[in-house]
Parts: structure tokens; sequence; C-alpha cells
């Protein structure tokens, strides 16, 4: 068995080196010739098939790579949109910060600078922003009755409960709020600024024999303890004067959006 | 019988010519696959020596036609790896089972590539500067590659022949 296997190896092995000669010797040629022109044809259609495949899937792979690239560029676009945001915010905030510094070392005011925490949620629509909260209280030095202004100095309120961690916010429009104030007229009215349902002050028991009008700035008349003079507080809007009242009232409009508080400065004594 | 010969010669040939214009010219990845070796292996396991022996020098020499190494190298490539199948199939996979017939394409792969690696190596030596392919990464990965889509296509082609014919096994070996 084993003989006949080796006497095949031994045929083949001789068909080999005959056709490697022959080759060599050029007379194969003329069969190399026919079977490479009889099948060429065939083969030209079969290679044309294969590229269409290779290309088909080649497209198909670049269509899914394209499709993973939008969506990475969209998640990219996404996160950088958030950091974006982030960013805006922190310039905001650094502007604010810049602003605050600037009117504190100008007046040279001892302060604590807060965050506001949260804004109490309040189901009458006439105590909006009746219970801001910041965190900063007893243990940071703040006490009841301070002062709290913003980055440009506008008061906005007045610290009410004090906890060891956190304070009350008493806006200036609050119902609450009660700020001695003088209205910049010729005759530096003083009196007391009390704040009317979330929106506005009023300064009432003004005597009629006082001009003020509409366009006069309120500020504080440092008349408080601990809360110095000249503190901007709003403006006068409407001055109600009727001759058979004994005194006048003026409504006074506060110069900040309280809705955009986030960084704010109390200060202290 | 010539008839035959001539039957098993063109289908070797154009097995060879599909194998060089279709499968090979294919993405990389696919283009590994070497279906002729595969086939080999199963005309060695179903038809015997011989027949095996003719698809071996058929299939080299469509190879050689086709390509611009020296003439006969892939000649002596396919039969050389036949006779060494030969040698496997009679002395180590005897059973004709699945498992035997994968180890066995995995086997003639090896050798087919070790040799025409070792040749071509051999051959562009002197004119070329290669690093040495059993060193190279590329080579095992190829290799691999390879060894799976071929190892993939024995498992279809045996089951397909377990089907047509009963001259394969069953997957399990008997004892």
């Amino acid at each position: 068995m084993s003989r006949i296997r080796s006497k095949k190896i031994l045929i083949a092995v001789i068909v080999v080196i005959a056709l490697v000669l022959l080759h060599y010797a050029r007379v194969l040629k003329p069969v190399e010739g026919f079977i490479l022109s009889s099948t060429q044809p065939i083969s030209a259609k079969i290679y044309k098939f294969s590229s269409f495949v290779k290309d088909t899937y080649s497209h198909q792979v670049q269509a899914q790579d394209q499709s993973q690239k939008i969506k990475e560029l969209k998640k990219e676009v996404n996160s950088l949109t958030a950091q974006n945001a982030e960013l805006r915010n922190l310039r905001e905030e650094n502007q604010k910060l810049r602003e605050y510094l600037d009117f504190l070392k100008e007046k040279k005011y001892e302060h604590i600078l807060a965050n506001i925490v949260s804004q109490g949620v309040s189901i009458d629509p006439q105590e909006k922003n009746a219970h801001i909260v910041i965190d900063k209280g007893g243990n940071h030095g703040i006490e009841s009755g301070l002062l709290v202004v913003n980055e440009q100095g506008v008061a906005i309120g007045k610290i009410g409960r004090v906890k060891p961690e956190s304070a009350e916010l008493i806006l200036v429009t609050n119902n609450e709020a009660k700020l001695a104030c003088s209205i910049q007229n010729s005759d530096k009215t003083s009196g007391v600024v009390e704040g009317r349902l979330g929106l506005t002050m009023e300064m009432n028991l003004i005597p009629q024999s006082e001009k003020v009008s509409p366009g006069n700035m309120v500020v504080t008349s440092g008349l408080e303890k601990d809360i110095p003079r000249g503190l901007v507080v709003g403006k006068v809007i409407e001055v109600d004067n009727s001759k058979n009242e004994v005194w006048q009232q003026a409504t006074v409009e506060p110069l900040v959006d309280f809705d955009n508080l986030t960084v704010v400065s109390v200060l202290v004594p | 019988m010539y008839l035959r010969l001539a039957f098993h010669f063109l289908l070797a040939l154009f097995l060879s010519i599909f194998q060089l214009t279709f499968i090979q010219p294919l993405f990389s990845w696919a283009g590994h696959f070497n279906l002729v070796l595969v086939v080999l292996v199963f005309v060695l396991a179903l038809s015997g020596f011989d027949k095996a022996l003719i698809w071996a020098l058929t299939l080299g020499f469509g190879y050689d036609i086709y390509n611009f190494l020296p003439f006969g190298f892939f000649m002596i490539c396919f039969l050389v790896t036949v006779i060494i199948a030969e040698f496997l199939l009679r002395n180590f996979f005897t059973d004709k089972s699945l498992y035997s017939l994968l180890a066995l394409t995995f086997f003639v792969a090896f050798v087919f590539e070790f040799l025409f690696y070792s040749g071509t190596y051999v051959v562009s030596w002197y004119s070329r500067d290669i690093a040495l392919f059993l060193i190279q990464k590329e080579f095992w990965l190829m290799f691999f590659q390879g060894v799976l889509w071929n190892s993939v296509a024995a498992f279809v082609f045996f089951y397909f022949f377990n089907f047509v014919s009963n001259r394969l096994n069953a997957v399990f070996l008997k004892h």
C-alpha cells in the first residue's frame, strides 16, 4: 500500500519536473496561452464581480463609519454646548464677582459674599421671592438686620432670620421689609421705605412741603444701625400728593431684577 | 477515465481561477480564505489520494499560469501539502469526523502558508531586504484569519457532504 502511494508520489513529482522543464523549454507555451486566453474572459467577469462585491462592502463600511462619525460629532456638539453654557455661567459669575470687588474696594466696606441657594416656594404669588436663602449664616458673622447689596452696590434687602450655616434675605420689595432712606431731591427728604407685594416700595409720611418728583433716586439714609449711607435702593416712579392729604406718598421702583440674583454681598459693620 | 480526468482537471482549474480572481481580490480579511485548500482536503478525504494528487497538480498548474513566481513553485507547494495531508489523514485523523477534518484543514493551511511564504522569502531574499515572515505579526494575523474562514468553510462542507454521502463520519469520534 505504502509502496503504491510512494509510486504515485514519484509519478506526481516526475509530472511536476516534466511540466517545469517543458515550461522553460517553451514547449508548454501554446497550452498555457490557450488556457489563459480561454479562461481570461471568465476570469475578467469573476474579477469584475469580486470588485463589485468589494466596492459594495467598502461603501457600506464607509457609510457605517460616516454615520458613526456623525453620531460622535453630535455627541461632541452636545457636550461642547453644555460646556459652553457652563463657561458662560462662569463668565457671568466672574463678571459679577469682579464688579463686587470693584464696588467694595472703592467704598471700603467689610462684606461677606454669599451664594443664593434657594428661593422659597410660595403658593401666594404676592410672596414671590419672599424667602431667599443664602449659604452664609451666623457662623460666618452674619446677623439679622444687615444690609445686602448686589454686585453694583444696589441695596436689595436685609438679613432676616439667621441660622448657623444659612440666612434669610428679605428683599426690599417684600411686605416685611423696612429701610430708612432718603430721596435725592433738593430737600433731602428722609423716611422709611416699605416693600409692597414683592414688586415695588413705598415711602410714606412725606410732608406736603417737600418737593418729590418721579425720577428722583432713593438711597439709604444711614439712620439705621449698621447700614451705611448713600447706597442706592431704587427710583421714584410715582408721587401721590393729593391736596386734601397731610402727607405725600412716593412709589419707588427697585433697580434690580431679583430673579437674576445668584451672588450677593452682606455688608458687615 | 480520460473524460473524468478532464472533468477534474477543468473543475480544479476553474477553482484555482475562482480563488485567484474572486476570493483573493476581496477585502483583506476575506481574501485570506483559502477555498482551494479546503476543497483539496475534502477531495482527499472523500475521493482518495489519487484524485487529490490530480487536484493538487492542477491547482498548482493554474496558480503557476496566473502568477509570476517561478513556474512550478505552486505545483510543488500543493504537491507537498497534499502529501503531508495524506500522511496526517492516514496516521492521525483517521476517522474523518468533523473535528478531524477541521484539524486537518488547520494543519494543511499552515503547511501551505509555510511553504508559500518560505518559497517567496527565498525567491525575494536576494532582491529585497525582508524580515522572516514567522516573526512578523501580520503573518500570524493573516494566517489565523485564513484559518477561521477555512474552518467555517470546512464546517459547511462537512455537513453538506455528510448530507449527500456517507463517506464522512458523525461529529463525535467513535471508540
